[in-house]
């Protein structure tokens, strides 16, 4: 029967196109080629005996590489080819060099402690030790962080840095599995630090309880391997995207809303950042952070597992990740969807001719629009305690309240008239223009949106903003509980 | 064993590049063809991804049996080529699982718009765990 043999193939057979073998199956062909060709007998085969991972056998259209064919009878009439195999794929790597990993070392409480990663194939020693030389940071120790905090340090990753600024309050504890009821008024790195102290001593746990600035976000992700956000607000999220960018640092971001989350993986292997999605984030106040707008109990758990997951993966090296992807899940009906992010060449942190070099030089505040617009004429606002004091001297005031009704529900300010955002216009004329009326939201910004609605509008009453809305009224403490009511 | 510089002209070097950037965010992939010049490239035949769609991001799949077609059209392979968008070129465990003695192979590190590195690889066969960085140069195009 007639042998053919690949021109890539055939410096170790002689240099002969094609070899007439009297045989009956492949396996005879192949004790035949090898027997001729010693030398061959390393090229086709490992030292397992299995064919190497280059060479493929064909019996005519038929790929018949599978040991299980070898024993087949070929007809004498069909050719056999002698094929390369040409394959390949850009490699899947740990973010922790190879070096870091060799100067690790267990001892035997340590394999004990993650004998199920060291008998996973894809873990193993290797990833196990790639693991506890992983430094990471998390930033928010909320909802997210919870369980992102507490499945890197059970997976034994050997340096975790947290950072939060807050404190915990009881509205916490629904999601935020970290905290406890004990926990109240504790700053969120404290609990963070407990847990993982408890989970396992050894690891290198640094605690961080101040807010990201454009100032000081290098210092905290400088030296890290991997940042992970799992912050409620957008200017967190852009700041640590730039600083993750210009600094060289893969991040994981993670976002929850009510039912609905998102993961993705973002500054990986020159992939894209959150600027090639969304170049800039959403108009001001509009979008309600988590905090204002809730969610469900374990949807912080299902999308920070995934992303402590991912950050696993991207440290051992193995799997796919979600790189230039976003992973959205809505956990209502249970829809898991992958949406591609491409790299976006006109980015102006990552693209070719990127305007934002330097995470000092921009302007988060104005970014985002939480800074007046100057052009703009200024609103007035009232502060919290001075409201206080005109509401317990009883002067005529008319509140109007722009809140959501699942907010006004859960804080109520009474006396207030209801109205819209979407409806003020239309209904202006249920403001009384000879006393001064005061719009409230949760944190002072939509009520400015509703004074500026309204102005458009024509409406030329007096009005003022609350200011910080809400949230800044809660410390204020009235001397008659009536007052308030 | 020692082995030779690759060898190509400018034109060629260009149609991989060509190639490599029209594939993206894709791999491209293809087969290097020489004659009688050790490791000298006498033409790029540009090839089809077979790898599942899903996967051609990140992996590249020549069929076997269009390389015996090649062959039977009175080409001699002496290599191949693949790219890796968005990654350096540098060889994955799964391309040196797959590359063949003797063999040339030149990964092309790909960005959206332009081929931002080039390097050539060969497995020697006199130890199949070595590889071997191989230069690349750029000659004239007489030298066929």
């Amino acid at each position: 029967m007639k042998v053919y043999i690949s021109a890539t193939l055939r410096n170790f057979f002689g240099k002969n196109e094609s070899l007439d073998v009297e045989a009956a199956n492949i396996k005879a062909i192949l004790d035949y080629l090898t027997d001729e060709y010693p030398e061959a007998k390393k090229i086709l085969f490992d030292d397992s005996e299995n064919l190497r991972g280059f060479v493929q056998i064909y019996v005519g259209e038929e790929n018949k590489s599978d040991k299980s064919y070898w024993k087949e009878e070929i007809d004498a009439g069909e050719e056999v080819l002698l094929l390369p195999a040409i394959a390949g794929g850009a490699p899947v790597e740990s973010i922790i060099s190879d070096d870091r990993r060799k100067a690790i070392t267990f001892d035997d409480k340590e394999v004990e402690r993650f004998s199920k990663h060291l008998m996973l194939r894809d873990i193993g020693v290797k990833g196990q030790k790639r693991i506890k030389s992983a430094r990471v940071v998390v930033v928010g120790a909320g909802a997210l962080g919870s369980p992102v905090i507490q499945y890197l340090a059970a997976a034994g990753v050997g340096t975790i840095k947290v950072v939060d600024f807050d404190e915990v309050s009881l509205e916490n504890i629904q999601n935020q599995i970290l905290h406890t009821s004990r926990d109240i008024h504790r700053p969120k790195v404290a609990s963070a630090r407990d847990k993982v102290r408890n989970i396992d001593r050894s690891i290198q746990f640094e605690d961080v309880n101040l807010q990201l600035t454009a100032d000081n976000i290098y210092d905290v992700i400088d030296g890290y391997d991997l940042v992970i956000d799992c912050t409620d607000n957008y200017k967190s999220r852009y700041l640590i995207n730039d600083a993750c960018v210009l600094a060289g640092i893969p991040l994981i971001f993670a976002a929850i809303f009510q039912f609905e989350g998102q993961v993705g993986v973002f500054n990986v292997n020159n992939g894209p950042c959150l600027r090639c999605l969304y170049p800039k984030p959403p108009e001001p106040g509009l979008v309600p952070t988590c905090s204002e707008g809730g969610s469900i109990s374990p949807l912080g758990g299902i999308i920070g597992s995934i992303a402590a997951n991912e950050a696993l993966k991207l440290i051992i090296g193995i799997g796919n990740h979600l790189d230039g992807q976003i992973l959205v899940v809505d956990s209502l009906y249970l829809h898991f969807r992958t949406l591609n992010v491409d790299k976006n060449a006109d980015c102006p942190l990552c693209g070719f001719a990127p305007t934002i070099t330097t995470v000092e030089d921009f302007d988060y505040e104005d970014f985002c629009g939480l800074r007046e617009d100057e052009d703009e004429e200024p609103i007035e606002s009232v502060e919290p305690d001075e409201l206080a004091r005109r509401i317990e001297a009883n002067e005529p005031i008319t509140f109007v309240d722009v809140r959501e009704p699942h907010e006004r529900a859960v804080l109520r300010f009474p006396n207030a008239i209801v109205i819209p955002i979407g409806q003020l216009a239309r209904r202006k004329n249920e403001l009384d223009k000879s006393v001064d009326t005061i719009f409230i939201c949760k944190q002072g910004q939509r009520s400015a949106l509703a004074i500026r609605t309204l102005r458009e509008a024509g409406y030329d009453g007096s009005m003022y903003n609350l200011k910080g809305g809400l949230d800044e009224m809660k410390g204020i403490i009235f001397s008659h509980e009536g007052a308030w009511l | 064993m020692a082995y030779t510089d690759i060898q190509m002209d400018k034109k060629d070097l260009q149609t991989l590049k060509d190639i490599a950037v029209k594939a993206y965010p894709y791999e491209a992939c293809g087969v290097l063809t020489g004659g009688e010049i050790e490791n000298r490239i006498y033409d790029i035949v540009d090839a089809n991804n077979t790898a599942a769609l899903d996967l051609r991001k990140k992996s590249f799949e020549i069929s076997a049996l269009d390389i015996y077609r090649l062959e039977n059209d009175g080409y001699k392979p002496i290599g191949f080529y693949h790219s890796h968008p968005d990654y350096p070129a540098v060889l994955s465990e799964e391309d040196k699982k797959h590359m063949i003695p003797d063999m040339i192979y030149i990964v092309a590190s790909v960005k959206r718009t332009y081929v931002s590195q080039l390097k050539g690889y060969v497995r020697t066969s006199t130890d199949l765990n070595q590889i071997c960085e191989l230069s690349i140069q750029i000659v004239d195009k007489g030298g066929k």
